[in-house]
């Protein structure tokens, strides 16, 4: 691979620039200040381009440094030759980022993209560091040492794997995975997480190993309990036998106890009534004696006749000392003011009979003012001369339309009186039937009632059509005369009439008929009332003389009053008391003697018995009775209640079958208490066991659990053991390999050394990172014992070797920039001679800037 | 006709699976219960006139306070059936804590409990009477003889041992047994049977199969149905994944092998060659199985598939790698290829587990 020429557009304070290389060795020497750093700042940025810088970069590095001082496009191309192609590199860089940086690669005129973004690592295989420590040397760098890229490049050379995947990834990989396992510091890692959890597993077992251990006490303590308890059942049912057997006993002895009480109690009875107790006839009898007294001289104290009684009975004797009124006379005085009580009534109806309106307005319309017979005369003659002109007035006329009408209405009505004579007779006979034939009265009634109102009824459309039929008459002259005439009658007598208040529509003949049946009808009236008058007058008399009668008859027993009535009645209880009293007076007289013998036989009685049972005084006789009675009775009842109480103990002992009283044994309710408290002691260990049994129940699976974990442990363990020898083989490997391509770049290194520097010696070691040590005293040096003129020579000679060594086909060109300034005369000598021959093999790119280095 | 269930092994309070998680021992002890519970509803809904337990009905000597309470409670729920007890080796201490009249036990002493045609006898067998059992057994030659032992068959007699050719021509029409826990029934000779009725449910991926219990149909002979009543069966498959790619590859080469249902539990064993990672192999599979078994387990046991010989002639690291690994002697093959499987997934940049 071989540089051919190139072109700098703008790079530094190169313009336009053009540059050829020759095969072989291509030395530039000039003055400071040419270019040559720039030359080869260029070709190297044409393969691995240029670092961007922002504000905050504190190198001063290419793009800076070589930006073109007159501006313009800032780079240009480069053409280099590898296996046999030619290729063209086009870059122009930004001012300041190479985001914005152009590059194009041409090969053989056409623009290619082989060498992907990376041209200097598509080309050489090396990173930029990498290409600056081998084909890229100047006097600055002389660090003898190997680049990751060098070693990266060196292994890619003898392996197949990539750069990303290669011995320090497989490495740092291999630390990562065992870290995972075991940290290298501090306690993290999954070996040190199941060691926790095994710990934690072994304690958790170890606690519940230990409340397991106390289980098995537990249960021994729940069989004491549950025996104890048992045996408690045992006593307790024991205990309640017993108790049973005192209860049976306590209550034959309460049995016992009561009959020798009532024993005791009857002797005590039997002491006090030496001849027996009284039976019950006895009894009876005294008691019967005893009433008999108390009644006998109850009788005594009420035989008396009262001072009251005496007064009263004195009072009515001089009422009746005249004689006494006999019932026949008290009963015909009953009948006489009955009477008179009849008639006072019949008289208060007949006093008290209202007058009907009619009657009054008759009394209004003719009280005082009868008309005489003369004036009634002469007002019937006028009214037939009424007639007669009227009829006159009527006989002329021209009748146009209905001449018979007049006529018509006359016989009907006439027909119509007969038929209201009749319905009224009808109504009549209906109002009276009702008392005796309801139904039938009523229809009869109601019949007849209907019949007047139709017949009202009609009596009014007949009147309505005569009225019409007057309305056609057409008057002719006499019948005017015959009407003035009519008219003067009519208004005469409605002169008379309306004096008597008497005026209507239908005409004076039909209110003088009126009239006069008003005055017929008055005159009636007044004639019934004479005769009432009459009648009640004579009632008067005939009541005063029974009044009379009976105040007479009264006063002879002293009796005098209004109300007579009330009078008799009195007299008559007077009478009846004046008998009883006078009775009783004489009936009292008679009674005392034989009750005071009744008492005293009672009493004889009494004391005989009172005296036969030892009764003493003891505040009465119905007390001292009702002792010996109470005693009677108690004799008798306590000689039974003995005899059947001892009978019932006796038989409640049989029964029970009660022989031993048994002697004291412990409360039933105490062992009940005892068990109660041994029972819950029982259920709170039965809990406690429970609760335990629950604790320890994950304890087989902890067990399981502590199994697992630590199988999981061991696998882990292992794991990272077996990590751990892949990782010390991988190295052990790698270096191996290393030894096996650092001999022969050490080889090499002293093939070019020993022509330029014999005193660097054979004795020299390299590393597997081409740290360069040599022998010095037995010991081994570090190059930086070196000058530094040997050490650019070991630089120099390194460089070469790893080229030798990295590059197995076409060897790249080299450039130096003027790396030999430290070196004398005499190994630069040696040193350009050797360069010139590599320059056979090689192309190089040489840069001084003095005549003494000049190759 | 006479029904009688043999069952045995409910082994109440047992520990469960120890990589179930927490709420899942918790429901699967319950479920221990509840399959019990339903053994006895079954039984009364035949007819059963007893069952017989033919041993650790209790997981421990010392059982649990809850567990007795809900064992006695049952047994006193089931008046109408007979349950004969025989303890064994796990509840030999503290099972006989009540006396339900129906509960019938056993002890070191043949006992026989007579049901019309058929005679059930049973001992529980310790030290002292291991040997001396077998001549002291009498049965009648007419009668339908069952016996109930807890025990290992085989041809020794010993404590937790049931000697089988020393129970030959007893006049034992079947031997109920108890302490295997898988189901199993065979000649014992020319007249009877002995059978394991293997435990009521699976309580880890050591009792695989069906679990259920016995159920005897007695008419004159001995009839005998195994009645599968586990509330989830546990299976076991071994699948060879070679060639599988990745994990989902290698769960679809094992799904066609799992034959249980939705509810059941699965235990499925890698094997064959794969370059996948074991541990993350295991788990990846487990959570694609897990969507659709109640509980699933992955064991990997598949080896790594390097062909050593391969990089005996390279030059690059990973041929030196290899090769430093090979002739290293402080490791077993097995770590070898460990070792190796961890470098060449540096080496190539894979994710080291």
């Amino acid at each position: 691979m071989k540089l051919i020429g190139c072109h700098m557009e703008n790079y530094g304070q190169f313009s336009d620039k053009d540059f050829v290389f020759s095969d072989g060795l291509s030395a530039f020497c000039e003055k400071n200040g040419y270019g040559k750093t720039t030359l080869a700042s260029f070709i190297k940025a044409m393969f691995y381009g240029l670092p961007s810088y922002t504000s905050k970069t504190k190198n001063f590095d290419d793009r800076q440094r070589f930006y073109p001082f007159g501006g313009g496009r800032f780079g240009g191309n480069l053409i280099f030759e590898k296996d046999g192609k030619q290729y063209r590199i086009e870059r122009f860089f930004d001012k300041k980022s190479n985001v914005r940086d152009e590059t194009r690669v041409f090969c053989g005129g056409a623009l290619t993209d082989e060498f992907g973004d990376n041209i200097g690592k598509a080309v050489f295989g090396l990173d930029e560091e990498a290409f600056s420590r081998t084909v890229f040397i100047n006097a600055e760098q002389t660090e003898n040492f190997a680049t990751g890229g060098i070693s990266a490049k060196l292994n890619n050379f003898v392996d197949d794997t990539d750069e990303e995947n290669n011995f320090e990834s497989a490495l740092s990989a291999l630390k990562s995975a065992k870290k995972r396992y075991k940290a290298e510091r501090g306690s993290s890692g999954l070996i040190f997480e199941k060691k926790e959890e095994i710990a934690l597993l072994r304690n958790e077992i170890a606690n519940l190993s230990e409340v397991d251990g106390g289980i098995p006490a537990l249960y021994e303590k729940r069989a004491n309990l549950v025996n104890g308890i048992a045996k408690l059942e045992e006593s307790e049912k024991t205990a309640r036998a017993a108790e049973l057997l005192n209860q049976q006993w306590d209550t034959y002895n309460r049995l016992s106890e009561f009959a020798e009480e009532e024993k005791r109690k009857f002797s005590a009875l039997a002491a006090k009534y030496p001849c027996g107790v009284p039976g019950r006839e006895e009894i009876i009898s005294l008691n019967e004696n005893i009433s008999k007294k108390i009644a006998a001289e109850a009788a005594l104290k009420t035989a008396a006749f009262g001072d009251e009684k005496e007064q009263r009975l004195k009072l009515l004797g001089a009422r009746f000392s005249e004689g006494e009124p006999d019932e026949k006379s008290l009963d015909n005085m009953q009948k006489v003011l009955e009477k008179h009580f009849a008639l006072g009534v019949e008289l208060g109806g007949l006093e008290g009979d209202d007058v009907s309106p009619k009657e009054r307005r008759l009394e209004e319309k003719f009280a005082g003012r009868l008309p005489s017979s003369e004036t009634l005369k002469y007002y019937e003659k006028l009214s037939d001369d009424f007639k007669l002109a009227e009829a006159r007035a009527k006989a002329a006329p021209t009748v146009v339309g209905h001449p018979s009408a007049v006529k018509l209405g006359k016989r009907a009505k006439i027909a119509l009186w007969v038929v209201f004579a009749f319905a009224a007779i009808c109504l009549t006979a209906g109002a009276a039937t009702v008392f005796f034939e309801r139904l039938a009265g009523i229809i009869l009634f109601s019949a007849s009632g209907v019949l007047l109102f139709a017949l009202g009824f009609t009596y009014l459309i007949l009147r309505m059509n005569a009225l019409s039929a007057t309305q056609t008459i057409t008057v002719n002259a006499e019948a005017a005369e015959a009407k003035a005439e009519a008219d003067i009658i009519e208004k005469k007598i409605r002169t008379f009439l309306v004096g008597y208040g008497v005026y209507s529509e239908n005409g004076i003949i039909y209110d003088l008929a009126s009239f006069n049946s008003d005055l017929d009808e008055y005159r009636a009236f007044g004639e019934r009332n004479a005769a009432r008058e009459r009648l009640i007058g004579e009632k008067r008399e005939e009541r005063m003389l029974l009044e009379r009668e009976a105040k007479s008859y009264l006063c002879r027993y002293g009796v005098v009053g209004e109300d007579l009535s009330w009078e008799l009645n009195a007299l008559k209880s007077d009478l009846k008391e004046f008998h009883s009293l006078k009775n009783e007076k004489n009936n009292l007289g008679k009674n005392v003697g034989a009750i005071e013998r009744e008492a005293a036989e009672c009493n004889r009685e009494i004391a005989a018995i009172f005296e036969k049972y030892g009764v003493a005084d003891c505040g009465g006789l119905s007390d001292c009775a009702r002792i010996l009675e109470r005693d009677s009775a108690e004799y008798v009842r306590l000689k039974e209640s003995v005899k059947i109480s001892f009978e019932k103990a006796e038989k409640y002992k049989r029964d029970m079958h009660l022989t031993v009283c048994p002697e004291y044994v412990v409360s039933s309710d105490e062992i009940s208490k005892v068990l109660d408290e041994k029972r819950r002691e029982l259920a709170v260990l039965d809990r406690q066991i429970s609760a335990e049994e629950e604790i320890t129940e994950v304890l087989p699976d902890k067990m399981s659990r502590l199994d697992v974990v630590s199988e999981t442990l061991d696998t882990y363990k292992t794991r990272h053991k077996l990590l751990e020898a892949a990782e010390k083989l991988l190295e052990r490997a790698e270096q191996n390999l290393k030894d096996r391509y650092v001999a022969p770049v050490r080889e090499r290194f002293i093939h070019y050394a020993q022509t330029i520097e014999s005193a660097l010696g054979e004795k020299i070691v390299m590393d597997k990172d081409f740290k360069i040590r040599f022998e010095r005293g037995g010991e081994l040096r570090d190059d930086r014992h070196f000058s530094a003129g040997q050490r650019s020579i070991c630089a120099l000679c390194l460089r070469l070797a790893l080229i030798d060594e990295m590059f197995e086909g076409e060897k790249p060109f080299v450039i130096m920039d003027d790396p030999f300034v430290h070196l004398d005369c005499s190994h630069m000598k040696k040193t350009a001679e050797t360069v010139k021959r590599l320059a056979g093999e090689k192309q190089i790119i040489y840069f001084c800037c003095h005549e003494s280095r000049k190759i | 006709m006479l029904k009688i269930i043999h069952s045995a092994d409910i082994h109440l309070g047992s520990k469960m699976e120890a990589r179930l998680p927490r709420e899942k021992v918790l429901e699967r002890r319950q479920e221990v219960r509840a399959t019990f519970g339903r053994m006895l509803e079954f039984a009364r809904k035949e007819e059963v006139r007893a069952i017989i337990l033919a041993g650790d009905v209790f997981d421990s000597d010392r059982p649990l306070k809850k567990d007795k309470e809900f064992f006695y409670t049952a047994v006193r729920s089931f008046p109408e059936i007979d349950f004969l007890y025989l303890r064994g080796n796990h509840d030999g201490g503290g099972a006989y804590t009540e006396t339900p009249e129906n509960l019938k036990t056993f002890s070191d002493k043949w006992q026989t409990y007579s049901y019309g045609e058929a005679d059930v006898t049973g001992l529980e067998i310790n030290p002292g009477n291991a040997i001396s059992m077998y001549s002291t057994l009498e049965l009648k030659h007419e009668r339908l003889n069952i016996v109930t032992l807890h025990g290992q068959i085989g041809d020794r007699s010993g404590a937790d041992k049931v000697n089988i050719k020393a129970l030959k021509n007893k006049n034992i029409d079947y031997l109920a047994l108890g302490h295997i826990h898988s189901r199993s029934e065979n000649k014992l000779d020319d007249r009877g049977r002995y059978a394991y009725s293997g435990c009521l449910e699976g309580r880890g991926f050591d009792e695989t199969g069906e679990k259920g219990f016995v159920l005897l149909e007695i008419d004159g002979k001995i009839n005998t149905k195994f009645v599968p009543f586990a509330v989830r069966k546990i299976e076991e498959v071994c699948v060879d994944i070679t060639g599988a790619e990745n994990p989902y590859d290698a769960y679809l080469k094992i799904k066609p092998h799992i034959g249980c249902g939705k509810k059941d539990m699965v235990r499925v064993i890698l094997k064959g060659e794969t370059d996948m990672d074991g541990e993350t192999l295991g788990e990846e599979v487990e959570n694609y199985l897990s969507r659709e078994y109640y509980f699933v387990s992955v064991k990997v046991h598949t080896r790594r598939r390097y062909d050593i010989a391969r990089y005996e002639g390279d030059i690059t690291l990973k041929g030196e790698f290899i090769r430093t690994v090979l002739e290293c002697s402080e490791y077993s093959d097995e770590e070898k290829q460990q070792i190796i499987s961890f470098g060449i997934k540096a080496l190539t940049g894979g994710e080291v587990e």
